[in-house]
């Protein structure tokens, strides 16, 4: 995936895949959630505690596949059947997938107390701007899209994933009685 | 064919790393069951109120923050999202074998200007009230009532409400600033003049570092379980613990839990293992990527 748009045009003649099949790389995805979830929260990883982070955290790869289905299905032109494009749709989570195993390296080898949250957020501009190259790749070579549509599909796409994390993140933290208190102060 | 054999071997050895790494991170993390120290009577807990779990803005559901309490050698935690129990009413109804953590149910009451612990509730607390209504509904429900990271923008409390507060959080970690350690022990001063039994409490506010417990609290409750622990947090029995090893309350109390800390065996598996096991099972899964997943093609057969 360091050239998308080759690798897709070559992926995209002939590439086959059942329903079954094309579930395999976002399982691998929940894997690698999952285990990277355990190393940077615990520094620490069981087969149990693996699995019971892949069954939690799996709901964001839920997303993921229903977005992406959404996005492949409404594809008029695509060069591959549904299961197949949607395969390969996920082979380009490859710069979420290696920063999610990047970070947390990085942390399993730091004392807790001294990590910083932050700065790992601010790293993950790095796969963010790397997918949305990668998706557009994906437009226009599986998809077959004109490059407008395929740059309108790309921000459709990475809106639709991100509004859902802000949503999720908004709820959890409790934004709304925060902002009260920002804008009183 | 050559290739595509190459390939199929690399996939394999990814694997064998990745199940390697989870084998010996499984038999090294095998911890003894730990029952906590008793002295004349009391039970001395190793609590962390200040949980955050997953369904929420924690990385960890609540059988693994059990889990990784025992590993830390904690009696007790709290798990406390903000404005929302599922998480914690999920640990709470976790079922419990013998010398295994209480996990209490409570919530990080988030409102615009002060963040509340409640521990030992029994449902959500509405966030909308003034504090000292929250306080009361807390005890209403058989809680206690623990200030939340009392830096100066969290001071909404009036001197009504901090008269009914049981407890604070006065240990801050060594990753707290001056500033805002000198906010925390002015706030803590004036709850202990409002009211002078008031517990003190260190807690790791855990979201998905931390690690958990790395402050904590101390408890001298007359027994392990959800009343015992509130009655001593409502009595003011505990001693905070920051990260540095500050020990904080009563002095007669800090004494005999410094000699429990001294005395008490480390409890985590072996570290060499926990490292080995890590570093498999991330070159595993960093292969598995790189196979299997994305980075590159297969090769054509």
């Amino acid at each position: 995936m360091s050239a998308p748009p080759s690798a897709y045009r070559r992926l995209a003649s002939g590439h086959h895949a059942s329903l079954a099949g094309a579930l395999k790389r976002p399982l691998l995805v929940a894997i690698i959630l999952g285990t990277s979830v355990c190393i940077y929260a615990i520094h620490r990883v069981t087969l149990g505690l693996m699995l019971s982070a892949v069954l939690t955290w799996s709901f964001a790869v839920i997303v993921q596949l229903l977005a992406a289905a959404a996005f492949v299905a409404s594809s008029k032109r695509r060069r591959v059947s549904l299961p197949a494009a949607m395969d390969l749709f996920f082979m380009g989570h490859a710069p979420w997938s290696l920063w999610l195993l990047a970070v947390a390296a990085w942390a399993a080898w730091l004392p807790h107390p001294l990590k910083m949250d932050y700065i790992v957020l601010a790293t993950a501009a790095v796969p963010f701007a790397w997918t949305a190259v990668i998706v557009f790749a994906f437009c226009r070579e599986v998809l077959n899209d004109p490059p407008r549509l395929a740059v309108i599909r790309t921000l459709f796409h990475q809106s639709l994933i991100w509004t859902f994390t802000g949503v999720y993140i908004a709820v959890v933290v409790a934004l709304w009685p925060r902002i009260i208190g920002t804008l009183a102060s | 064919m050559r290739l595509w054999n190459q390939f199929l071997w690399h996939q394999a050895l990814a694997w064998s790393l990745l199940a390697a790494g989870l084998v010996i991170g499984s038999l090294a993390g095998a911890v003894p069951v730990r029952n906590p120290p008793v002295h004349d009577g009391y039970w001395i807990l190793a609590a962390d109120f200040h949980v955050h779990g997953f369904p929420g803005d924690g990385a960890l559901a609540p059988w693994m923050l059990r889990s990784e309490a025992v590993q830390q050698g904690l009696d007790v935690i709290a798990i406390t999202n903000h404005n929302r129990t599922g998480a914690a009413r999920l640990g709470a109804a976790l079922p419990r074998a013998d010398g295994e953590p209480l996990v209490l149910m409570g919530q990080e009451v988030t409102a615009p200007n002060f963040h509340l612990i409640a521990v030992g509730i029994q449902k959500e607390i509405d966030w909308r009230q003034p504090p000292a209504a929250i306080i009361d509904d807390i005890h209403a429900q058989g809680g206690a009532a623990i200030a939340a990271h009392p830096f100066k923008s969290y001071w909404g409390y009036d001197d009504a409400a901090l008269t009914k507060l049981d407890g604070v959080e006065a240990a801050p970690s060594s990753r707290t600033n001056r500033v805002r350690r000198v906010e925390v022990n002015a706030f803590f001063d004036r709850a202990v003049q409002l009211r002078p039994q008031i517990a003190p409490i260190g807690s790791s506010d855990y979201h998905f570092s931390g690690p958990l417990g790395y402050c904590r609290t101390y408890v001298v409750a007359r027994e392990w379980s959800v009343g015992g622990v509130v009655d001593a947090i409502r009595d003011g029995r505990t001693v905070a613990y920051d990260d540095r090893g500050t020990g904080r309350g009563d002095p007669a109390r800090v004494a005999i839990v410094e000699k429990i800390r001294r005395e008490a065996a480390d409890v985590r598996g072996f570290e060499v293992w926990r490292h080995i096991s890590v570093a498999l099972t991330l070159v595993g899964m960093f292969l598995v990527v790189v196979t299997v997943g994305a980075v590159r093609e297969p090769p054509l057969q």
